[in-house]
């Protein structure tokens, strides 16, 4: 079992616990907010039916396949750190990292195939929202991607083991990432 | 190197050099602002020629400058950061690099809101509130870069705040030391974390809101444009979701600030600890219900006008509960008039008619004659000048003795004071009448306007006044630098205050405390029965037989 | 530190992600849409919850942590239902 000193807190939450979810608590806002305006604007706009119908559904399918296998391994990652197997660990992380590259490799020939076909930003509100929703949510991938990438190189390095529950923390954002794409994906895509 | 340092007070202090740089270039902008108003088209002394498409940068600026480069970074993030950890008795915040982090984006903030002013075409010139299409097309307003980078200071200002957010909550939530419950908390540190809570919750769907407006001028998307399918109206509803909570953000650790010195300077306890507290959580709640008052003109929908006046009168009450409570605390008190506690009651009395404009404000029927004229300038002057002006000179000069070991002079702190409020009454107090004559806001010449030249004459009267409040900080900034270096060396606890950051050192070292001190008692226990002192300070250990009892 | 013994079976979970995605489909292929939409909702919010509670572990915590959940989407419902009277109905 995987050993670490922890500072006493008042709560008996770890800090670093608390300071994410303050962090994602404002993320729901940020996405929470752009989605409501999709919401609104669509619904008050006649739908956008036939825009929607240019989008890449299989694709788009493939995706949320890859990103929800990535909560799983992500979540491993961590009950690697719990059992102390820190081959488990290194190895979830990765699989974690190829999915979100997989995810993001899948999301750019997506956009390439729309705007071959002239489907750019400036086509119309819909593709507004369709390429900043989606947008915003990717870069937010690649910063998770990011992080895991860092927290593996430290796992190989074995210099991880004083902060692992940082995986912890990696992987509540790297859900939370997740969960808007399981909102964007239906909102986009089957509606 | 200090600018490397994790340090929550070196940090704290990094942030009040930044705030007060800015606070100069805001005075600056108000200058050439008010310059503008009174004589038209002449040349501004020191300046030069303001040129109209000059002037709606100036009024643009000043207010973004204003509200998130000179009170959000004093109030919030210098008087947070420096005094959180030593109040609850912790070494730091609780992510010391996060923190260092979080200025340092400030700072490239800071560098990008200042490129903004250089590039060709201008500094953003939309209004700080940057209403769509206006500012969604580089053409209408002549200004491409400048808004652009306007956007991103905005987003960095943003990101560097969430992040002293993160750790604001947490180290209040988790850092406190022992026998420093939630309701033996300074109120000042309440203040703190509600502004917090409501500045994490409610920046969201701005940033996303931001981040559109960002894509349109730059990416060719169309969400406030309404050739593309956009909607403008949706930018006002975004921007003021965050605004109208923000203000809050900015008042309440002000309204701390005040909350603190009262007692010290009244040497009784203040009046109504919880009754404050939970006015504040009510009115934090509240102030995300109630954004829409901003735009009972902008053409949304008619039925939103009655609800959102009700919620806006309605947020009148817990503030009014909290001014009340700070009356009572000085009733029958025995008051030192101080320059801290001056600016204290100065704050009080200064928001006090600001609180009361802003009923008239808040009912939509009434809004529809004054909205966009200069009797909402003058209410938001009242509360923001008390909140960040006031408040900060209260603060400034409470705790530099704290943060610089030094003494600030008393004297000229008083002159500061009385320069400071007779000037701001003669600026503002006007204003009101002006606005309610039909002035508009952001105009650069009145007098092109038939009914409005009867106004000139007050307004020339405002402009002479403002340039002596201007001239009135000279005062304070001779006071703060000479103190700095030649103020008398200060004890550790010179005002002979209750809370823990008295029981540090001045300045606190490395750590702060060489003991991490164990609470006892709520802050406020001045002229306690309990000993021959008038304070009674939250780690003091209780006398035998008052612990038997206790 | 979490579970501490106690761990959610995340293969499970996952199972169930995947079937929910799979009804969400069949939904939107095989129903009318004015009835799909509110099961490709519901889909997706119990698919949030899942990976909420399960991966993130919001089942052991405390509550303040549930709270730091929950309060952020309630503004964001405020914020929805306002808007749809501005944009939706327009007023």
């Amino acid at each position: 079992m995987a050993t670490r000193t922890e500072t006493l807190t008042s709560t008996g939450i770890p800090s670093g616990k608390v300071g994410v979810w303050w962090f994602l608590a404002s993320e729901i806002t940020v996405f929470g907010g752009l989605i409501a305006c999709y919401i609104v604007v669509r619904l008050g706009s006649g739908g956008w039916g036939e825009a929607t119908t240019h989008l890449n559904f299989s694709l788009a399918l493939a995706n949320t396949f890859v990103l929800l296998t990535s909560s799983l391994t992500m979540v491993l990652a961590f009950a690697g750190v719990q059992d102390g197997s820190p081959k488990g660990l290194r190895i979830s992380l990765l699989l974690t990292i190829l999915l979100g590259l997989i995810f993001l490799a899948i999301k750019a020939f997506e956009y390439a195939g729309e705007i071959r076909e002239g489907f750019t930003p400036a086509a119309g509100i819909f593709w507004s929202f369709y390429y900043g929703m989606t947008g915003l949510h990717a870069l937010h991938v690649l910063a998770g991607v990011a992080v895991n990438s860092i927290l593996l190189i430290e796992a190989l390095g074995d210099i991880l083991r004083p902060n692992e529950h940082r995986v912890e923390l990696a992987g509540l954002y790297w859900h939370f990432v997740d969960i808007v794409w399981i909102f964007l994906f239906p909102l986009l895509y089957l509606t | 190197m200090k600018i490397f340092s994790t340090d929550h007070k070196t940090i704290a202090k990094q942030y009040l050099t930044l705030g007060l740089f800015w606070a100069i270039v805001g005075g600056l902008t108000s200058y050439l602002i008010r310059w503008q108003v009174a004589y038209p088209d002449t040349e501004a002394p020191g300046w030069g020629f303001i040129a109209p498409d000059f002037y709606n940068m100036l009024v643009t600026m000043h207010g973004t400058i204003m509200v998130f480069f000179v009170a959000m970074p004093i109030l919030l993030a210098t008087f947070g950061n420096f005094l959180i950890p030593l109040m609850i008795g912790a070494r730091d915040m609780a992510f010391p690099r996060l923190n260092r982090l979080s200025v340092w984006v400030f700072a490239l903030a800071s560098l990008v809101l200042l490129l903004s002013f250089f590039v060709p075409g201008g500094a953003a010139s939309a209004g700080w509130t940057g209403y769509p299409p206006l500012s969604a097309n580089a053409t209408y307003t002549g200004v491409n870069w400048g808004l652009n980078l306007w956007l991103v200071a905005l987003a960095l200002e943003f990101v560097s705040f969430l992040m002293g957010g993160i750790n604001f909550l947490t180290t209040t939530i988790n850092l406190r030391a022992p026998g420093m419950t939630f309701f033996r908390l300074p109120l000042i540190v309440w203040m703190q974390i509600t502004a917090a809570v409501l500045f994490m919750l409610s920046v969201g769907p701005l940033i996303a809101g931001a981040v559109m407006l960002l894509l349109d001028r730059v990416a060719g998307t169309t969400f406030y444009l309404p050739e593309g399918g956009g909607e403008p109206l949706l930018w006002q509803h975004l921007f003021w979701f965050f605004g109208h909570p923000e203000v809050y953000v900015i008042f309440l650790p002000g309204l701390g600030i005040v909350l603190e010195i009262m007692p010290v300077f009244s040497r009784k306890p203040i009046f109504g600890y919880r009754p404050i507290i939970y006015s504040t959580i009510a009115a934090g709640m509240l102030s995300f219900v109630v954004w829409a008052h901003h735009q009972f003109l902008s053409g949304m929908d008619p039925r939103l006008a009655m609800p959102f006046s009700i919620t806006t009168i309605l947020i009148s009450v817990p503030f009014a509960l909290i001014v009340f409570a700070m009356i009572a605390t000085l009733w029958r008190a025995s008051i030192s008039f101080s320059t801290p506690m001056l600016f204290a009651i100065g704050t009080l009395s200064i928001f006090i008619i600001g609180g009361l404009t802003g009923i008239f404000n808040g009912s939509a029927p009434v809004d529809i004659y004054i909205h966009g004229t200069y009797f909402v300038v003058a209410h938001f002057h009242f509360t923001l000048f008390s909140a960040t002006f006031f408040a900060g000179f209260a603060g400034i000069t409470y705790w530099f003795p704290k943060m610089f070991g030094r003494m600030m002079n008393e004297t000229l702190g008083k002159i500061h004071f009385w320069l400071t409020l007779i000037f701001f009454n003669a600026v503002f107090i006007p204003m009101h009448f002006v606005g309610l004559g039909g002035m508009m806001r952001r105009i650069a010449n009145p007098m092109q306007y038939e009914f409005l030249q009867p106004l000139q004459p007050t307004n020339v009267f405002i402009t002479l006044a403002a340039v002596l409040l201007i001239v009135g900080q000279i005062p304070f900034v001779v006071n703060f630098f000479w103190s700095l270096f030649r103020g008398r060396v200060a004890e550790r606890n010179p005002w002979q205050a209750n809370t823990l950051e008295w029981s540090a050192g001045s300045p606190p070292p490395h750590g702060n405390f060489e003991r991490v001190p164990v609470v006892y008692r709520s802050p406020y226990e001045y002229s306690s029965p309990e000993v021959v002192e008038d304070w009674l300070p939250q780690d003091r250990p209780p006398e035998p037989s008052t612990a038997a009892r206790q | 530190m979490t579970g501490d013994g106690h761990r959610p079976n995340y293969f499970l979970v996952w199972v169930w992600l995947l079937g929910l995605v799979i009804v969400s489909i069949m939904a939107s292929l095989l129903l009318r849409k004015s009835v799909a939409v509110y099961l490709i909702f519901a889909a997706a919010i119990v698919k949030a919850l899942l990976v909420a509670i399960n991966y993130m572990h919001l089942k052991y915590e405390r509550l303040l942590l549930y709270a730091l959940a929950i309060v952020p989407l309630l503004i964001v419902f405020v914020l929805l239902f306002a808007l749809f009277s501005d944009f939706v109905f327009h007023g």
